[in-house]
């Protein structure tokens, strides 16, 4: 603070200069030691600013050789102690603030403006106990998210200056990581500090000539006002980020996917992972220029044509399309030499760049650059900038825009002409339409191009009128502008959702790279599509979305950004009726929602195909996969608890719970035993198929039943008459609901009290016992490898049914049953599905098996950087993403969301260092960090919080800190 | 191609129609290993000095031209040898080719690599990888057909060649499959299919350079 924000430097020189001036010539006089007075400057520089208090007069005391008795706070000015001078320095300090006041300085007071205009975090830091006096009496004090003084410091126990722990702690309030942080600092000590701490950035703040200095002690740079910084962006207006007028991505390895050079066997690949997307809309990263190798593509959400299994994505014009030429001269990869080439996906602000060096083959050289991304603060718009320099030779960029292929689910596409401006109507198939207003400005080799796209679902012609003026909007604003929303609005994305890793780079890059699909895939603003199981990045899976969005997806939302989950549920809820069709047409009552879904909520699920040696294979899925439907209420429920959203459940949720609950219970039969029971399903394990009293499947169904049953009391707290409305509505009667009764009470699971393990179904037991750890190194194909006929008579599974309850529904299994069943399961998983690894490095953490948890999660985070699936060329894994940050967050974390209390029971792998999360529950913002032996939470409000073993605790906004010993986490107590 | 050695030398006169049938017209040589007992360990022995080679077993009745070969694939830029003289030799014989791919039990880390591992549903991965595969190493070979067969390499290819009575397997043996390449060789050395054995090869003639390459970091 003092020096850099407020002008307080020559105040605490002065009121050191006459603490220990006077202190020297009263023992001057006293000893005969010669007086040599305090320097303002020197004395002032290398032994007291920046300093906690007391180290000050300590250190400058040892500097002249004199050694005093510590004392301790209450000492008085008079006191001749270490505390006593001290304490007489801040009489001295305060006495001169209410005389004199104290001002801020102009130029720092506008960088910081700036910063919070563009969502950055700011924190204060100073060694003074008097920072709250300071600010106020500078009126700044609405200018800090966060403050960390001499108090706090105090109180936290946290060392002073040169050592880094009062930064650090900044650092962690912010919830950035230091390596992502830059120090504003005029102390040599905090420089130090500041460098010792491994921020991205020191800058160095020299208002008084001492700029070699505080470059010695680590400054990266330094400025004489950091309004100097400001000043330099202003001629640099792209963004906050830019570097001749040209935005430039993040350089930390943690933030960053990065693709040197160009291989054409990778491409499609590497076009997967660079896709930009905002939930509306969604663009495979292709170059602009095209490829052979490429396939280019614009997917927007909601937009299905064709029919049946054939129902796809349709795909939009190619809307990054350049022909960038030198003179005549096609710039091409294949022609010429590549001097450089790489492709950076900036995870942090959404957007991908591209750097290009070519060699011609007229022999001069060109650099192309270019950067896009899908906002994610305006979604209908894509933009694109790109600059081609060829030194005096004139550089072209702009190239017409074909209409998109017809891929078969493409009715027709009209494109009209204008100078610097396209726009091309799309209709889909039997389906809606969308309309892309493409607006392309170039000027001397550089091309800005905003793309506007609106989207209709009701079948009208593409609503170009509508595209056309929210281009027009967009380039009034322009790209600079777009830029700068659509990074702030990641920005704030990334402070509620980010989860560090540290300790382990390559899983932190790939957590970040899963929450940034995750977070591109989703719309929160609409319920006309779900997430897709390849989002918006590939054609893979046709765009249908599957159980995989429930269960793997959804938690991410739900516990971070509740709109979306919600807008995630509201789309299974507007294809309710299509799921009442389903199950009509089988003979069932309630709701069974499509094994695949696309736009309309009907069954795409194809039924045939080819499998790897080349045999027909019929395909099952959509006939017995019924899992489906107690998956969508679990979502239901898991949102509502985590939320609290009644509005939601009395409008939405509440029908869906009754619904699928009304499936379950005409799905089960009684038996000869008795009992209830659900015949020829598939669970998530797909190697078995047609099998009876599938664990996972009886159980959830089970648990769904139950649910809603125990709506009424719920809906009656939030409406009286809804509950009765719904009854009417969906004509629920007393009866039925006595018939669901029985049927969650009889239903079989499979459950051995002897052996505590589940049968994941009738019968499996006595198939032939293969551990999948014995057959190939995991994970393998388990049907590709045992053949499928075998795999199905054995005890092989893809993915383990019961593990996947185990971590669906912690509450109904014990510690001692979960465990025996990992046992058993684990060695037989051949984790033949990119579901698998994460759930069983969920599991694995609860079992305690923290290596297996990180090994899993690094399968699981390689499934799309890593190519692990083969197939990431049609489109990255959404799931697999969504299940690693649950392995995160509910595995590692412990995390449990009832309706009452925020569960953790956080536990560590050795090999990483701390974990940390934001969570949002109960309408609060809670941010989560810990290592092996400490544990922090900071909450805006009221929460209950349940720790560990602890008993329940209410919490209120502020900080608590729990240490772990013995394996138990100590009360939270609260830090302030 | 460089001129293919016949293993055993005493097999050339009956490997010649079939060498004349695939196009590689260039006259045979003779290995010098006749003293090896084993002719399979002789051939290895030649591809390991750099050259291909053609192994005969003693009942092998070739046609005069080949009718189905089956490429033995790792997924490595690698096997473009194995894919380009499977090329060649229908282009020549109007055979098809059959590639069979075997994952090895590590996956390989470089570049382009593509091996078949798990699948969340038959019904869409096995094409979408069977498109990307047929996209990264086939492009040259329309009609070709992919299969995979995962577990131990030589159990694989006795099984595949049996099913799809090839009349000539190419193995490449680069990359990871060197570390299978025993037990391949075994299976396709110990079976009555003529095998056509190609040395390791250099760089993929597609990829522009080494820096070029795609890298993630």
């Amino acid at each position: 603070m003092d020096g850099v924000v407020t002008d307080t430097a020559s105040a605490h020189a002065a009121a050191w200069k006459r603490v220990f001036d006077d202190y020297l010539t009263e023992r001057s006089k006293r000893t005969g030691e010669p007086f040599k007075p305090f320097d303002t400057n020197q004395d002032y520089r290398h032994y007291v600013d920046g300093k906690p208090r007391y180290d000050g007069v300590r250190d400058f005391l040892k500097s002249r050789g004199i050694t005093l008795p510590e004392g301790d706070t209450g000492d008085t000015p008079e006191q001749e102690t270490v505390h006593g001078l001290g304490n007489r320095k801040d009489r001295y300090f305060l006495e001169g603030l209410r005389k004199n006041g104290v001002e801020a300085y102009p130029g720092t007071l506008e960088l910081i403006r700036s910063l919070r205009a563009a969502h950055v975090g700011v924190a204060i830091i100073s060694a003074s106990r008097n920072l709250g006096h300071v600010l106020e009496a500078a009126k700044v004090t609405d200018l800090f998210d966060v403050r960390v003084g001499g108090l706090e410091a105090e109180r936290l126990g946290l060392r002073g200056k040169p050592d880094p722990a009062v930064f650090l702690e900044a650092a962690r309030e912010l919830h950035v990581q230091p390596g992502d942080a830059a120090i504003f600092e005029d102390a040599l000590a905090g420089v130090e500090a500041g460098k010792r701490g491994g921020f991205r950035l020191v800058v160095g703040v020299d208002r008084t000539g001492h700029a070699e200095d505080l470059r010695a002690r680590g400054a990266d740079i330094v400025v004489r006002d950091p309004a100097e910084l400001l000043a330099w962006r202003e001629g640099h207006p792209g963004t906050a980020d830019s570097l001749d007028g040209f935005p430039i991505p993040t350089s930390d390895p943690a933030w960053l996917v990065e693709v040197v050079g160009f291989d054409p066997l990778d491409e499609r690949e590497v076009e997967s992972w660079l896709t930009v997307a905002n939930g509306r809309t969604g663009t495979r990263g292709s170059v602009e220029e095209g490829s052979e190798e490429s396939d280019p593509a614009t997917y927007v959400a909601g937009l299905f044509g064709s029919s049946g299994s054939t129902r796809m994505l349709v795909s939009g014009p190619e809307w990054t399309g350049l022909r960038p030429r030198v003179g005549e001269e096609a710039l091409d990869l294949d022609r010429g030499d590549t001097l450089e080439h790489r492709r950076l996906l900036d995870l942090r602000h959404g957007i991908v760049f591209r750097f290009w060096r070519q060699r011609l083959d007229s022999g001069g050289e060109a650099t192309f650059r270019s950067m896009r991304f899908a906002s994610l603060a305006d979604r209908q718009l894509l933009v694109l900038e790109a600059t081609l320099d060829a030194g005096s030779a004139p550089a072209r960029l702009a190239d017409g825009i074909p209409p998109p292929p017809d891929s078969g689910a493409l009715a027709q596409a009209q494109t009209t002409h204008d100078p610097g401006r396209t726009v091309i109507g799309i209709q889909a198939r039997d389906g809606g339409s969308a309309s892309f207003a493409i607006g392309t400005t170039e000027q001397g080799g550089h091309l800005d191009r905003i793309v506007a796209v609106e989207r209709s679902t009701d079948g009208d012609s593409p609503p170009t009128a509508a595209a056309e003026r929210t281009l027009d909007e967009a380039r009034r604003r322009g790209v600079a502008e777009l830029a700068k929303r659509h990074r702030a609005a990641w920005r704030a994305r990334w402070r509620d959702s980010d989860v560090g890793v540290e300790g382990d780079l390559e899983l932190q890059r790939a957590m970040r790279f899963g929450l940034y699909h995750l977070v591109s895939s989703a719309d929160p603003e609409s319920d006309v599509a779900s997430v897709g199981a390849r989002g918006l990045s590939g054609p893979g899976y046709r765009g249908h979305v599957f159980w995989d969005t429930e269960v793997f997806i959804l938690p991410f939302f739900a516990y971070t950004q509740p709109e979306t989950a919600r807008a995630l549920l509201a789309y299974r809820h507007r294809t309710l009726d299509a799921a009442r069709a389903r199950a009509a047409k089988l003979g069932y009552r309630g709701a069974l929602f499509a094994w695949e879904s696309a736009d309309t909520g009907e069954d795409v699920t194809p039924t045939d195909a080819v499998g790897p040696d080349g045999r027909p294979i019929r395909i099952l899925t959509g006939e017995q996969e019924h899992h489906v439907s107690g998956d969508v209420a679990w979502a239901t429920w898991r949102y509502w608890e985590a939320s609290g959203d009644d509005a939601f459940l009395r409008s939405m949720g509440a029908e869906i719970l009754l619904e699928t609950a009304r499936f379950w219970a005409s799905r089960a039969r009684r038996g000869d035993d008795g009992r209830f029971h659900i015949d020829e399903v598939i669970g998530p394990d797909e190697y078995h198929e047609g099998v009876d009293d599938n664990a996972f499947t009886n159980v959830l169904a089970r648990w769904n039943i139950e649910r809603a049953l125990g709506l009424r009391p719920i809906l009656e707290t939030i409406d009286a008459g809804i509950w009765t409305d719904l009854e009417r509505r969906l004509s629920v009667t007393g009866a039925e609901l006595d018939a669901w009764r029985e049927v969650a009470g009889g239903l079989v699971d499979g459950f051995d009290p002897a052996t505590k393990l589940y049968e994941q179904f009738a019968g499996f037991f006595r198939l032939e016992d293969i551990r999948a750890v014995d057959v190939a190194p995991r994970p393998f194909a388990g049907d590709v490898a045992l053949g499928a006929e075998r795999v199905r008579g054995a005890q092989v599974v893809k993915q383990a049914d019961v593990l996947m309850l185990a971590h669906m529904l912690p509450e109904l299994l014990p510690q001692e049953v979960v465990e025996a069943n990992y046992r058993y399961y684990e060695p037989r998983t051949s984790h033949g599905s990119s579901l698998s690894p994460a759930i069983h490095a969920a599991v694995a953490a609860r079992v305690g098996r923290l290596d297996d948890a990180v090994t899993y999660a690094r399968m699981a985070g390689a499934i799309d950087l890593g190519n692990g699936m083969g197939n990431a060329a049609h489109g990255v894994h959404v799931a697999t993403m969504g299940g690693l940050w649950q392995a995160a967050v509910m595995g590692c974390g412990g995390l449990r969301v009832s309706r009452t209390a925020v569960r953790l029971d956080p536990v560590l792998p050795d090999a990483w260092r701390s974990l940390r999360f934001p969570l949002r529950c109960h309408g609060r913002r809670l941010h989560v960090g810990f290592t092996a032996a400490e544990l922090t939470i900071d909450v805006d409000g009221d929460l209950e919080v349940v720790l560990g073993a602890n008993e329940q605790q209410a919490l209120q906004a502020g900080r608590y800190r729990s240490t772990r010993a013995n394996g138990a986490w100590s009360t939270l107590e609260v830090v302030r | 191609m460089k001129p293919i050695a016949v293993v055993p030398a005493r097999a050339s006169e009956r490997a010649a129609p079939l060498l004349r049938g695939a196009g590689w017209d260039e006259a045979p040589q003779r290995s010098g290993q006749e003293r090896d007992a084993d002719a399979a360990n002789a051939a290895v022995k030649v591809v390991r000095r750099g050259d291909p080679a053609l192994y005969m077993p003693d009942d092998a009745g070739p046609p005069e031209r080949p009718r189905r070969i089956l490429v033995v694939h790792e997924g490595t830029r690698g096997d473009r040898t194995g894919m380009d003289a499977a090329d060649e030799a229908a282009v020549a014989s109007g055979a098809e080719i059959v590639v069979l791919h075997v994952p090895p039990a590590k996956p390989p880390t470089a570049s382009g690599s593509l091996t078949y591992r798990i699948a969340d549903h038959g019904i869409y991965d096995w094409a979408e990888w069977q498109d990307e595969f047929l996209r990264r190493f086939c492009r040259c070979s329309p009609g070709v057909r992919v299969t995979v067969r995962v577990s131990s390499a030589g159990t694989s290819l006795d099984a595949q060649i049996r099913d799809e009575r090839a009349d000539l397997v190419i193995v490449s043996t680069t990359g990871q499959l060197e570390a299978a390449s025993g037990e391949i060789l075994d299976a396709v050395l110990g079976g009555e299919t003529p095998v056509l054995i190609l040395p390791s090869v250099g760089r993929d003639r597609s990829a522009r350079s080494e820096a070029e390459l795609g890298q993630v970091r």
